[in-house]
């Protein structure tokens, strides 16, 4: 069988402006957040945002959709530092850089959107289905597989355990990576933070 | 099927450590992951991609210079629990006239001797090939069997459990307890050239957190 598309992003080094390096675009995608690379031990990349209310944006391909809707997955280790502020993050991968979500297969941890871990499908519209596992400010391992054979399902898995399985409101378009956060609250200090994004086709 | 390089490097569903892999391989290194070129003595210092077969990055100096390339002091590994895997050689006309360190460090400078850094160190007067461990209470030069030379080696340094170790072409060579670093570092490869221009050559490093 001929080697698929495959992609492992570190984050680790110097890092450029805004982004992890070359292969990424920084989308602001509702204004209020930047991004940077951590200098701390494990610290991977932090997407922070300022203090308005609905600040939207991370990394993204720029609309370089190169992971099938039908048969690819998504592997990250990430955690949001939020205290008592509301938002979160979603880990994935998306056909869209908007802030309709659409077109998009993500692990989705967001207090704004639910007290769980989350996964989150769109096609033109979408939903989410909550996780057993409290949402909490500790670094996850996540795994988003969208499974082939004729689109039927997508599953999460944190920390090794498979938590969801969605089979509604399926992406039908060729996807990105993506790693953004949304902020539902007005407090200071609040970041998501990545250490590891590997993506491939299967 | 399709198998993911995470499950290959981690324990199903563990949560992994910060890792870098760099295979110094393009028309130009990353300088979106790697600084400038920092000039510790002299002005000669140069990064460049090597137009030769397995030849990697080269970081070159001109006589009696010192250069380094490094993160920008974005430190993110573990002076307690690291390790780098890197493949390099010192390239000099005169060994006794070239040094290579490659490893981890704190500082974006030429600070060695007092500095928080593990590194393989190759060249100068240093007959042998050498695991050089610093912190602020001063270094720890710790030779091997292995004469310096020019030739490409496998350089594995490891820091655990309160000991550093240095591996080299497959074969334990180092081991010391001294002068261990005590803060966070991040990933460096360091030229100096005495009386003889020289360069380091890189084909690959890994650093990681365990």
């Amino acid at each position: 069988m001929a080697y698929k598309q495959h992609f492992i992003e570190w984050f680790s080094g110097k890092g450029g402006t805004n982004r992890p390096n070359f292969a990424w675009q920084f989308s602001n995608i509702n204004g209020g957040t930047s991004a940077a690379m951590s200098d701390s031990i494990d610290g991977g990349f932090e997407i922070s945002f300022s203090t308005q209310n609905s600040a939207w944006g991370g990394i993204t391909m720029n609309n370089t959709r190169q992971y099938a809707h039908d048969g690819s997955v998504a592997i990250g280790v990430v955690k949001k530092t939020f205290g008592t502020g509301s938002g979160g993050g979603h880990f994935g991968f998306s056909g869209t850089i908007d802030t309709s979500q659409g077109q998009t297969a993500a692990l989705q941890f967001d207090s704004g959107q639910d007290t769980n871990f989350a996964l989150r499908t769109e096609a033109v519209s979408g939903a989410s289905t909550a996780s057993s596992m409290v949402l909490d400010e500790n670094w996850h391992h996540s795994k988003i597989e969208v499974r082939p054979n004729g689109n039927v399902e997508v599953l999460l898995t944190i920390d090794g355990s498979v938590q969801v399985t969605r089979t509604e409101t399926l992406p039908t378009i060729s996807m990105q990576p993506i790693y953004y956060g949304i902020k539902r609250s007005t407090d200071a200090g609040d970041y998501i933070s990545i250490r590891y994004m590997e993506c491939y086709n299967t | 099927m399709t198998k993911s390089i995470y499950d290959q490097l981690n324990a199903y569903g563990t949560v992994a450590k910060q890792r870098m892999v760099e295979d110094f391989s393009g028309w130009q290194y990353d300088d979106d992951r790697w600084g400038n070129v920092v000039q510790i003595t002299g002005s000669s210092g140069a990064v460049s991609m090597n137009d030769t077969n397995d030849g990697g990055l080269k970081v070159s100096t001109g006589t009696n210079d010192e250069a380094m390339l490094a993160f920008n002091d974005i430190r993110q590994f573990d002076y307690t629990s690291c390790g780098f895997v890197s493949v390099s050689r010192t390239t000099c006309s005169n060994i006794a006239h070239g040094q290579n360190r490659t490893g981890i460090k704190y500082d974006n400078d030429g600070t060695f001797s007092t500095g928080d850094l593990i590194s393989m160190e190759c060249g100068y007067n240093n007959q042998k090939i050498s695991l050089f461990t610093a912190s602020a209470t001063g270094y720890e030069r710790t030779t091997s069997s292995i004469d310096r030379d020019t030739v490409y080696h496998s350089y594995k340094g490891l820091i655990s459990d309160g000991s550093a170790t240095l591996t080299i072409d497959g074969v334990l060579e180092c081991t010391t307890s001294t002068n261990l670093p005590t803060k966070k570092m991040q990933p460096f490869i360091y030229n100096a050239s005495s009386s003889t221009a020289s360069s380091a050559e890189t084909r690959y490093l890994e650093v990681f957190n365990t």
